[in-house]
């Protein structure tokens, strides 16, 4: 029959019912090979071709970190590690297409100021970049402000598409240092 | 976190087990088969009294190997102030309680925040209670039901 073991202590009245939502366009899709989960730092660790689908923007890299917030809610803190590609579009309709080694993803309020930015790093052979259909510039490190819809630049380059003859697409020249 | 200092709490109507000795209970492990099964470890002190980690199943058969087989296998996590975090669901695990607390399957599992804002699928998973660690190992999608950014796009 029944032999309870003597250290046992009943379960408590808590409850975690699990919530379903319904899906909304807000929403963001990530798919990888493999993840841990870390319960004690709160952070999930993707692996192997980690693909992020969002209404506002496209991201690839082989590793992406996320750190929830203790309360829940979005996170505020994402890091993505090697081959890094974002794609999104912005406000005047211009595409974006950003590469490094690393994107940092921070979300702070300060007093009443919101800061939200992405900050991409590369290495000295390869800085950071983003393209645009006439012209990509460098930058080490390129931050891309959410608050402005900006970039930052620091050190950058410059590198036109075009040709002297108005060519597209064909020996790129550049123009900054 | 100790799952020794903590609990194994076997308890059904039904449930027939059979301890291989009494002496040291968290030494002992259950012949016979559960349709109700949990598991709590708890924070250490001075929230000592406040469960961290519960694990349960709605059905729990023992393996060899001092294993058990546990069906609708949920885990939950809570706050040290005893509020929800994460609920972690699977429909059959095998569970090692005296070994760590770690379970395992090839299965499916899905993991949610408490708020359900964030929403993970797989298959085939690793769950370390000790540790508070779960690897899922396959096919990994994550469902942010509120968008990657919290601004608007300028």
């Amino acid at each position: 029959m029944l032999l309870a073991a003597g250290s046992c202590r009943l379960a408590t009245a808590q409850s975690n019912s699990p919530v379903t939502l319904p899906k909304t366009p807000e929403q963001t899709i990530l798919t990888s090979d493999s993840a841990v989960f870390d319960g004690n730092s709160r952070q999930m660790i993707y692996y192997g071709h980690v693909y992020v689908t969002d209404p506002k923007v496209k991201l690839t890299c082989a590793q992406l970190t996320v750190n929830l917030p203790p309360g829940g809610g979005q996170p505020t803190n994402i890091v993505a590690e090697t081959n890094v590609v974002v794609d999104f579009t912005d406000a005047k309709g211009q595409t974006n297409h950003v590469t490094s080694d690393l994107a940092v993803y921070d979300y702070k309020v300060v007093g009443s100021v919101t800061n939200e930015t992405v900050t991409f790093t590369g290495h000295t052979n390869y800085p950071p970049r983003v393209e645009y259909p006439d012209y990509t510039i460098t930058s080490e490190p390129l931050v891309w402000d959410r608050a402005t819809g900006h970039f930052r630049f620091t050190s950058y380059k410059m590198i036109l598409h075009q040709t002297l003859s108005g060519g597209t697409n064909s020996s790129p020249l550049n123009i900054l240092k | 976190m100790k799952l020794n200092a903590a609990t194994l709490c076997l308890a059904s109507a039904t449930a027939i087990f059979f301890f291989a000795g009494t002496s040291n209970h968290a030494q002992t492990m259950p012949a016979g088969h559960a349709t109700g099964f949990t598991t709590e470890s708890y924070y250490e002190a001075p929230h000592d009294q406040q469960v961290k980690i519960k694990l349960s199943g709605a059905d729990a058969s023992p393996l060899p190997g001092g294993l058990l087989d546990v069906k609708q296998m949920r885990v939950e996590t809570f706050t040290a102030d005893g509020k929800p975090e994460l609920v972690v669901r699977a429909p059959q695990c095998t569970y090692a309680p005296l070994d760590g607390g770690v379970a395992n399957s090839a299965g499916h599992i899905k993991l949610q925040t408490a708020d359900g804002k964030f929403q993970v699928e797989g298959d085939g998973f690793l769950w370390r209670q000790n540790d508070n660690v779960l690897t899922i190992s396959n096919h990994v999608q994550t469902v942010m039901q509120s968008g990657f950014f919290k601004l608007p796009t300028q």
